[in-house]
C-alpha cells in the first residue's frame, strides 16, 4: 500500500534535500528535491526496484536544477544570514568548491551523514568522497585562514 | 583537520536547515557517520554499534519494500484541472486512465529527465479538485499555507512545469497550457503525501482555497 512510498520519502527526503541544497542552494535545491520526489512517485514501480534509488533521484534533481535559470548560490541573492548565524567567509568559500566537494563536506561535517551515504547519493566510491572531503577542507581552511591542527 | 572549520560547517548546516524548514539530517537524529576516518572524528559514534543499527535499518527497509509494493490503483492520479471557471476557482474536468504494464512504462522512461516526455501517465484515473479564486495578479495564481507555503502558477506556461513551494515541500506536477493544468503527481507536504480523500486548505491572498483529492468516479 501507500506506506512504502511514505517511508521512502521519510527516509530518502532528508538526504536528497541535504545534497541538492548543498549543491544548488536553498531555493533551487529544495525545488529540485521536491521534483525528484514527485518523479519518484510518478515512477514508483521502477524506483523501488532500483539498487540505488537515492542516487538516481539525485540525478533527477540535478536535471531539474538545470531548468532553473536563476543564478546559483547557496542562498538567494540578498538573502544572507546574520553574521552570528554563519561565519561570513564560509559561504563564499563553499561557493568556490565544486558541487561534489560542497555536497560532501556539508553532508558529512555539517549534517552528520556518513561517507557511505554521501557516496550513494553521488554514485561515486567511498574513496572518492574522502578525496572530495579532504580537498574541500583544505580549501575551506585556507579561505577561513584556519591553521591545520591534525 | 581544524575543528573550527567543522564547527562552522555545523553552524552553517543548522542555519540552512532552519532556512529550508525541513529535515536534512539522518533520520535517527544522531550522526550518521560510519566511522570512516576523515580528519576530525569527534562526535563519531562507536563503529560497531553503528554497523548494527545500519544493518537493522537496511533489513527493515528491504522487508518493507518486498512486502508492501503498492498496487497502482491506490495512487493519486493525473487529473485535468479546468482553470477557466470564472472567480470560482479551479475544478477538475477530466482525468486520464492508463493501465499499461509498469515494466513497459519503465522501458519507455529510462531517462531521468524531467521534460514532458518523461511524464508517462501510468496511474489509473483519479479526479482531483481544486477550489479557490484567482488573485488579481495577471496570469498568476498565488496562495500561501500557514504563512510559509507559497507557490505560483504561471498560467501562460507551455509544457511541463512544476508548482513548487517554499518552506514546506509541496509540489504539483504536470503539464499546462493557457487553459488547463494537468496534475500528474501527488502533493507533498514535508514527509506527508496527501492522498485520495484528503483535503488541503490553502489560505491565499485572494481567499481560502481548498484542494480536494478525490478518487476515481467520485463527483
Amino acid at each position: 500500500m501507500g506506506m512504502s512510498f511514505d517511508s521512502f520519502v521519510e527516509m530518502t527526503g532528508p538526504r536528497l534535500r541535504a545534497a541538492l541544497v548543498a549543491a544548488y542552494g536553498v531555493e533551487i535545491g529544495q525545488d529540485a528535491a521536491a521534483e525528484a520526489l514527485a518523479y519518484a512517485w510518478e515512477h514508483w514501480e521502477r524506483i523501488q526496484m532500483m539498487r540505488n534509488p537515492v542516487g538516481y533521484l539525485y540525478r533527477v534533481g540535478q536535471t531539474a536544477s538545470r531548468r532553473a535559470r536563476r543564478p546559483q548560490g547557496l542562498l538567494p541573492a540578498g538573502d544572507m544570514p546574520e553574521q552570528r548565524d554563519v561565519e561570513p567567509r564560509l559561504l563564499p568559500a563553499l561557493a568556490q568548491l565544486s558541487d561534489s566537494q560542497r555536497v560532501a563536506v556539508l553532508m558529512v561535517h555539517g549534517y552528520g551523514w556518513s561517507i557511505t551515504s554521501v557516496a550513494e547519493v553521488l554514485e561515486v566510491s567511498v574513496s572518492t568522497v574522502r578525496t572530495h572531503l579532504s580537498r574541500a577542507l583544505v580549501r575551506l581552511q585556507a579561505a577561513l585562514e584556519v591553521d591545520r591542527v591534525d | 583537520m581544524s575543528t573550527d572549520v567543522v564547527y562552522e560547517l555545523r553552524e552553517c548546516a543548522n542555519w540552512l536547515e532552519r532556512r529550508v524548514g525541513l529535515p536534512m539530517r539522518p533520520p535517527t537524529g544522531e550522526p550518521d557517520n560510519d566511522g570512516s576516518k576523515v580528519g576530525d572524528n569527534s562526535g563519531t559514534p562507536r563503529r560497531g554499534r553503528h554497523i548494527v543499527v545500519v544493518a537493522c535499518c537496511v533489513a527493515v527497509v528491504a522487508v518493507m519494500v518486498m512486502v508492501s509494493r503498492r498496487p497502482a490503483e491506490h495512487r493519486i492520479s493525473p487529473a485535468i484541472v479546468d482553470t477557466s471557471v470564472d472567480n470560482g476557482g479551479v475544478r477538475v474536468s477530466d482525468s486520464v486512465d492508463d493501465d499499461r504494464d509498469p515494466m513497459e512504462v519503465a522501458e519507455s522512461t529510462l531517462s531521468p529527465t524531467l521534460d514532458g516526455s518523461a511524464f508517462d501517465r501510468t496511474d489509473p484515473a483519479r479526479v482531483d479538485e481544486l477550489i479557490g479564486r484567482w488573485s488579481d495578479s495577471v496570469n498568476t495564481f498565488t496562495f500561501a499555507l500557514d504563512g510559509t507555503l507559497t507557490f505560483t502558477l504561471d498560467q501562460s506556461c507551455d509544457g511541463t512545469y512544476a508548482l513548487s513551494a517554499r518552506g514546506d515541500i509541496d509540489v504539483l506536477f504536470g503539464d499546462c497550457d493557457d487553459a488547463s493544468v494537468s496534475l500528474t503527481a501527488p502533493i507533498f507536504r514535508g514527509a506527508t503525501v496527501y492522498r485520495v480523500g484528503d483535503s488541503l486548505y490553502l489560505d491565499g491572498d485572494a481567499g481560502v482555497f481548498r484542494l480536494d483529492l478525490k478518487g476515481e468516479g467520485e463527483s
